[in-house]
């Protein structure tokens, strides 16, 4: 009963209402609380799900998930080796070097490629922000032009790497 | 449902027509409507109808300075006037009111406004793409001279800083306070700062005490 007086009056009032109170007060007694379990509670609306297909936010989500990939790998390999000796883990290049001697050689290219990949890609992408942030191809057929030329270099010399 | 102000019968029957009006508007507003009331140069007020104006905001210390200056600007609190309307802030200048104090004067209890900075605004955006075009020329040297004390030194502050940026972006986007509470975003960030922290430590120590970054993929990548 208190619960939904207390959302009648403080939660579920129209946008555009202010909920005002005549002393100082009441007004602590407000808090953020109750909106964030709301929102916990609350389903989204699809989204990405929903959203027609396109090179534009594909490639911009895929830009921020291969900079996340790689970010993270590099984080895990710099951490571990600063915290390894801690641990009394061995872990320094030249035990890394070994390790990666034992593996066969064709699982070595696909994981050199599968690890190459988000590197070029992202490199290659970060450059097409850059050119943005210089205003240059912010057209839609700069945009995607200069998509379909990331897509393409990035593969092409993905594949060089990994056949080094 | 919203201004116990409007709905006292007693506030109802002493305010004045003026107010009377806003009230009636408040009540019955469009959903999306917004009242705003405004100092405007004119008779006097009397001091019922400051009483009532100064209850219609959401007080802050900034919200009194805002009407004591507005009052000032202007000379008198003259007839308060409620308009009915969507858009936001047009008639803030007619009444000699800053944005500012018009915020800080009409601010809401569920959020907290937040004063623009440029260290996190237009400079975080600069370091950020001088830090990515610095990284061009990096790698090119590392992939084109090999092992050298200096680009290894500097990849090893960079990629960091760079890893970091993106990863603050991607908290701010989806762990934001909104969602995972305010310590729960804090703890998050801080978190981040310290990794970040190890990870130039342990670059730091990877390029002095081992063969550095450049030669360790070129050893690992042939290997």
């Amino acid at each position: 009963m208190a619960k939904t007086t207390f959302a009648k009056t403080r939660l579920m009032a129209p946008v555009g209402i202010r909920i005002l109170s005549t002393s100082q007060s009441s007004q602590k007694e407000v808090t953020v609380a109750p909106l964030i379990e709301q929102r916990k509670n609350r389903p989204l609306s699809p989204h990405l799900t929903i959203y027609q297909p396109q090179l534009t936010w594909y490639m911009s989500m895929f830009h921020r998930v291969t900079g996340g990939a790689v970010a993270v790998g590099f984080y895990a390999g710099a951490v571990g080796y600063a915290v390894a000796p801690m641990v009394g883990m061995g872990f320094d290049a030249a035990a890394i070097t070994s390790v990666i001697a034992t593996v066969p050689v064709g699982a070595k290219i696909a994981a050199k490629f599968i690890v190459a990949y988000p590197f070029t890609y992202h490199c290659l992408n970060g450059i097409r922000h850059l050119a943005w942030d210089t205003t240059r191809f912010m057209t839609i057929k700069g945009v995607y032009q200069t998509g379909y030329a990331v897509l393409g270099l990035s593969t092409v010399s993905a594949v060089a790497l990994a056949l080094i | 449902m919203a201004l116990r102000l409007a709905a006292s019968p007693l506030a109802l029957s002493r305010s004045t027509p003026s107010l009377r009006l806003a009230a009636a508007m408040r009540s019955s507003s469009a959903l999306n409507a917004r009242v705003y009331f405004h100092a405007t140069a004119g008779p006097v007020a009397d001091s019922q109808q400051e009483d009532h104006v100064r209850m219609a905001y959401s007080r802050k210390g900034a919200a009194d300075q805002g009407f004591r200056s507005s009052i000032a600007k202007n000379g008198r609190v003259g007839s308060i006037r409620a308009q009915n309307t969507h858009l936001s802030r047009s008639t803030a200048s007619t009444a000699g009111q800053t944005s500012d104090e018009v915020t800080a004067a009409y601010k809401a209890v569920a959020y907290k406004t937040i004063t623009p900075n440029q260290v996190h605004g237009s400079y975080h955006w600069d370091f950020e793409r001088l830090l990515t075009v610095s990284m061009i020329p990096l790698f090119a040297a590392s992939a084109i001279h090999g092992a050298h004390p200096i680009t290894d030194g500097l990849l090893g502050v960079v990629v960091p800083i760079h890893c970091h940026m993106g990863f603050d972006a991607m908290v701010t986007d989806y762990l934001h306070p909104g969602n995972v509470g305010k310590w729960g975003n804090k703890a998050i960030v801080w978190t981040l700062r310290g990794v970040t922290v190890l990870a130039l430590v342990g670059c730091y120590q990877f390029n002095t005490s081992d063969i550095g970054l450049t030669e360790l993929v070129k050893r690992s990548w042939t290997a």
